[in-house]
């Protein structure tokens, strides 16, 4: 692939709202990805090129890799004060279908105070607030899945 | 008949799970730590979910969230694959793995 070419995917990405764009030419194919995930630990744009598939594997066994779903990291997850899952589950706003939700965007919270919930196997486990402030993005609607360490929500922390 | 499954497991076990799954028209999650999350095994599943952190005693190993995995994927079977939870009893006693018709698959 053209040195131009993967210079100028890299400013479409920085350009664009997108985490990650991969993109396949014949047997070649690039991923370029913000690097927003912990684990990489790089604080820039990242490039990650991805060996061509291997030949010996029968054109059967490879799975369709366009599909992929919820392996992108979520847009906010490094944004200051974002409130991550603890755990696997489906998100819940509020306590039951009818009831309002626990918190709503401009909510102001305390240490403690009741997010949402998580289910998972018959069991809601609570979110709490670690901290204080207000509610600024609910990221998740109910019924969502949920996995661990996505955000939930962004509190704007007191600075008091 | 499984139409779903969850691969409890990573690295070189998950991708022969992956493949023998290609083969047979099984549809797969993939599970992983976040210390995995850019592995081969979970960019070629369809789906993946993170199920905890690095430490496998609190991801691969830990049974309520590898079965809420499932819930949520809507999966209908679980494969452990070899070591982790294919070593732990409880786990194929599960009541919820007991749910599954012929759902949980044990090898090695």
């Amino acid at each position: 692939m053209d040195i131009r070419k993967i210079k100028k995917l890299i400013e479409m990405l920085e350009e664009s709202q997108l985490n990650e764009i991969e993109i396949s030419e014949g047997e070649e194919s690039i991923r370029l990805s913000r690097g927003s995930t912990p684990y990489t630990g790089s604080a820039g744009p990242g490039v990650f090129a991805t060996p061509a598939p291997l030949p010996a594997v029968p054109p059967a066994y490879i799975p369709d890799e366009t599909g992929v779903t919820i392996t992108e990291p979520p847009e906010t997850s490094n944004e200051a004060g974002a409130v991550f899952s603890p755990m696997v589950g489906t998100f819940y706003a509020s306590p039951n279908p009818e009831s309002k939700p626990y918190v709503e965007i401009g909510s102001s919270v305390t240490v403690g105070d009741t997010l949402c919930m998580i289910e998972a196997m018959k069991i809601f486990n609570h979110v709490e607030a670690e901290v204080s402030g207000v509610v600024r993005k609910i990221l998740k609607h109910s019924g969502d899945p949920i996995e661990y360490g996505e955000a939930l929500f962004v509190i704007d922390e007191d600075s008091a | 008949m499984i139409d779903k499954l969850v691969i409890a497991n990573r690295g070189e076990v998950a991708l022969r799970i992956l493949r023998a799954c290609g083969e047979l028209g099984i549809q797969t999650v993939a599970l992983h730590s976040e210390a995995d999350a850019d592995t081969k095994y979970v960019r070629l599943a369809k789906e993946s979910v993170c199920i905890g952190p690095a430490p496998a005693a609190a991801s691969y190993l830990n049974i309520p969230a590898v079965i809420a995995a499932a819930e949520v994927t809507d999966a209908s079977a679980i494969h452990p694959g070899y070591g982790f939870l294919a070593e732990n009893a409880d786990f194929a006693k599960h009541d919820r793995c007991q749910c599954y018709p012929s759902g949980l698959w044990f090898s090695g």
